[in-house]
């Protein structure tokens, strides 16, 4: 399982799991953090590499 | 960082948002829940009290595309000239956020909707204030048609509540990373020892990864398009 599912699973628990309503409210928010960090790590490793293929500079 | 957040609600202990916004800040460190009671105020403490905190929070329901009468009164009262931009200018460098709720549709506040005009533009005096006392006008924080929401939605509002009001970069999102990094920490040596710490452990260490995967790469990312310009 990739790390970041992992960490989704854990949350996800977590969220069920908690019996105070502000953790239940934490966990959520983190989930969509490190769902918006694995967005914008794919999105920012596709522009490395979009920007490093670059024909006219060879 | 430590911030004041001044409550103004003529009708408060029947005001589920308030409710909601107060005990969501429960457990928050360096906040001081400020409630402004009618009659007169006492000028000297509370100038005293805006002087200890680095940002304000003016928090009230919106009565007709305004705040309650009572923070008002207490704006003429206490900030008096020499305090705010006279002799001295006690407020500098300071941040002043507004939380503003309403019954009224998000949709409604735009040029030529039920509204007419954006709060951007009715809290106006807010951050014309905020001008006067070389403050820094944080962009508004509203709240609009509470008791609506979806329970997600209301959890949502919560933790994005928790950081504009003790969050010192709640809007970028590198800030936003670094606030849930500390608010973990602070969870982990609460349940210290119990098998929640050591798996909440391992999702700090997995989200400070990803966060330094993204520094590094955004370094990467503005030294090639230095090269690119060049």
């Amino acid at each position: 399982m990739d790390t970041n599912d992992w960490v989704e699973k854990q949350l996800k628990e977590l969220i069920k799991t908690s019996k105070q309503y502000e953790d239940r409210a934490f966990y959520l928010a983190l989930s969509d953090l490190v769902q918006e960090q694995q967005k914008r790590l794919t999105q920012s490793q596709g522009e490395v590499d979009g920007r490093t293929w670059n024909p006219s500079k060879w | 960082m430590k911030t004041l957040v001044i409550v103004a609600h003529p009708n408060l202990v029947d005001s589920g948002t308030q409710k909601f916004l107060k005990t969501s800040l429960a457990k928050m460190d360096s906040v001081t829940w400020h409630v402004l009671n009618e009659g007169h105020f006492d000028v000297t403490a509370e100038q005293d009290l805006l002087q200890e905190n680095d940002r304000i929070i003016f928090q009230f329901p919106l009565y007709w595309y305004s705040a309650p009468a009572i923070l008002k009164q207490w704006e003429d009262e206490v900030l008096t000239r020499n305090f705010v931009y006279g002799t001295g200018h006690a407020l500098a460098k300071k941040e002043l956020g507004i939380v503003v709720s309403t019954g009224d549709r998000q949709k409604g506040f735009v040029a030529g909707g039920e509204e007419q005009f954006t709060l951007s533009e009715l809290l106006r005096p807010y951050q014309a204030l905020a001008h006067k006392g070389e403050m820094t006008y944080l962009p508004p924080f509203p709240i609009f048609q509470f008791a609506y929401l979806s329970e997600q939605a209301k959890q949502r509002l919560l933790v994005s509540y928790q950081q504009y009001i003790t969050n010192s970069d709640f809007e970028s999102f590198h800030g936003q990373e670094l606030w849930f990094e500390q608010q973990l920490s602070k969870k982990i040596s609460e349940v210290q020892g119990s098998s929640n710490s050591q798996k909440t452990a391992q999702i700090l260490g997995v989200i400070q990864d990803n966060r330094e995967n993204l520094e590094e790469l955004g370094w990467t990312l503005s030294m090639i398009k230095d090269d690119e310009d060049e």
